[in-house]
């Protein structure tokens, strides 16, 4: 150990920024304890679709695999998601970029995939005497409007303390994690399964709800990094 | 230097606000992130105000620090972060990098010091690829595993090490033609 006189001196502007705020704080908990953290709000968030939307009259015919796994599924996947932005703002403790990138297709196409098995165990579409475009836009628009509430929540809770090297990419995952929650909700509740309204309506909103993300976390880093210069 | 569970053990009173502890940290710390820092942003004036920049975040976000993680990768990862985004705002990441003459302000690593001068060792490394060069040091010069270092860049840890490995080859390469020329 080296003796004290030998370490290197704090510079004066810097003891005095420490010195003047010196209260005790509490250890963050590890990126995985955050992570699951959020499993409250992402119920409470699926259960507000069902609340304000109502839920599908057919998911006894689904099933409770179809119905009730496939979202549970989706909401572990978005937990997941939230969990590797997580590490991404702990310094040190970032995941590979081939990880990242790999648990982003991954989510995509099991997105994709509830979607087709979904439609393949009960082919609903739109019938004819409504307009497919006008439900598009209302399922479309409210799973955006859930999302956007959910990712800056979100933004909010986990990124107050904000260290990473690329914020746009915790807030791309924080954004695909809302909007697969949003959409795990929406799947129970909007009749529709027909590929083109669940993808174009319900996962559409995803790819612009990890666009909100990023673009609202890089806001968010922009200013905290100013803040400090 | 202080092994990392003495430095564990400080942050945690650090975090509890002892004052004395953020000074301990700080001078067990402060001078291999000073080179670190030197390393990264080649301009000695311009690492001592990351130096400062990194300790002031670390304040900032002290809560953020959980007493599972080692405090030295944490701190060294915490100081890129704070290099790049400043090197983002300033949009200098060119300038920095593409000139060739800066030497990074680092010790020989002892593999190589038989090899070549310190001056042309020194050199020789501020050639290599940037990734190279940095998990090479990361390794070399200040002693992190290749699963912190993989960690601190995002990569595997098998790919951090390749890194680290390659960038050794091609040092020993560099050197041997620097001798071979000088003979």
């Amino acid at each position: 150990m080296i003796p004290p006189h030998d370490h290197p001196r704090v510079p004066a502007a810097l003891l005095a920024a420490v010195s003047s705020d010196l209260r005790p704080v509490r250890p963050s908990p590890p990126p995985s304890w955050r992570a699951i953290g959020i499993l409250p709000l992402a119920l409470a968030a699926v259960i507000g679709v069902f609340y304000f939307i109502g839920m599908r009259r057919d998911t006894a015919v689904m099933g409770p695999v179809l119905a009730w796994g496939a979202s549970f599924l989706q909401v572990l996947l978005a937990i997941a998601l939230v969990w590797i932005a997580t590490r991404e703002n702990t310094p040190a403790h970032r995941l590979p970029k081939t990880f990242v990138r790999g648990a982003l297709v991954a989510a995509a196409l099991i997105i994709v995939g509830v979607s087709l098995w979904t439609f393949h165990a009960r082919p609903i579409v739109i019938p004819a005497r409504f307009s497919a475009w006008r439900a598009a836009y209302s399922c479309g628009l409210n799973s955006t409007y859930a999302g956007v509430i959910l990712v800056v929540l979100v933004a909010l809770i986990l990124g107050r303390r904000l260290l990473a090297e690329r914020p746009a990419l915790v807030g791309a995952l924080f954004g695909a994690g809302a909007g697969i929650v949003v959409n795990a909700g929406w799947r129970l509740s909007c009749p529709v399964s027909s590929l083109s309204h669940a993808l174009g309506a319900h996962a559409g909103p995803i790819l612009i709800t990890t666009l909100v993300g990023a673009a609202v976390v890089s806001l968010m880093a922009r200013v905290a990094w100013g803040r400090q210069s | 230097m202080k092994d990392d569970e003495a430095l564990r053990i400080l942050m945690v009173e650090y975090q509890a606000g002892s004052l004395d502890a953020f000074q301990e940290i700080y001078g067990a710390l402060a001078s291999e992130l000073l080179r670190y820092l030197r390393y990264l942003a080649r301009e000695p004036d311009n690492a001592d105000d990351l130096l400062q920049e990194t300790f002031l975040r670390l304040h900032r976000s002290r809560a953020a620090y959980n007493p599972t993680y080692a405090v030295k990768p944490w701190l060294f990862g915490l100081a890129r972060n704070v290099f790049l985004m400043k090197r983002r705002a300033a949009r200098r990441f060119t300038a920095v990098h593409s000139t060739s003459a800066d030497l990074p302000d680092v010790s020989v690593p002892p593999e190589v010091d038989r090899l070549g001068s310190a001056h042309e060792i020194r050199r020789s490394i501020a050639g290599l690829a940037e990734d190279q060069a940095e998990a090479l040091l990361l390794h070399h010069e200040w002693g992190f595993t290749f699963d912190e270092i993989a960690g601190m860049l995002g990569v595997t840890a098998v790919a951090a090490r390749a890194r680290a490995s390659r960038g050794m080859a091609e040092l020993r390469h560099a050197l041997s033609q620097t001798r071979r020329v000088g003979a």
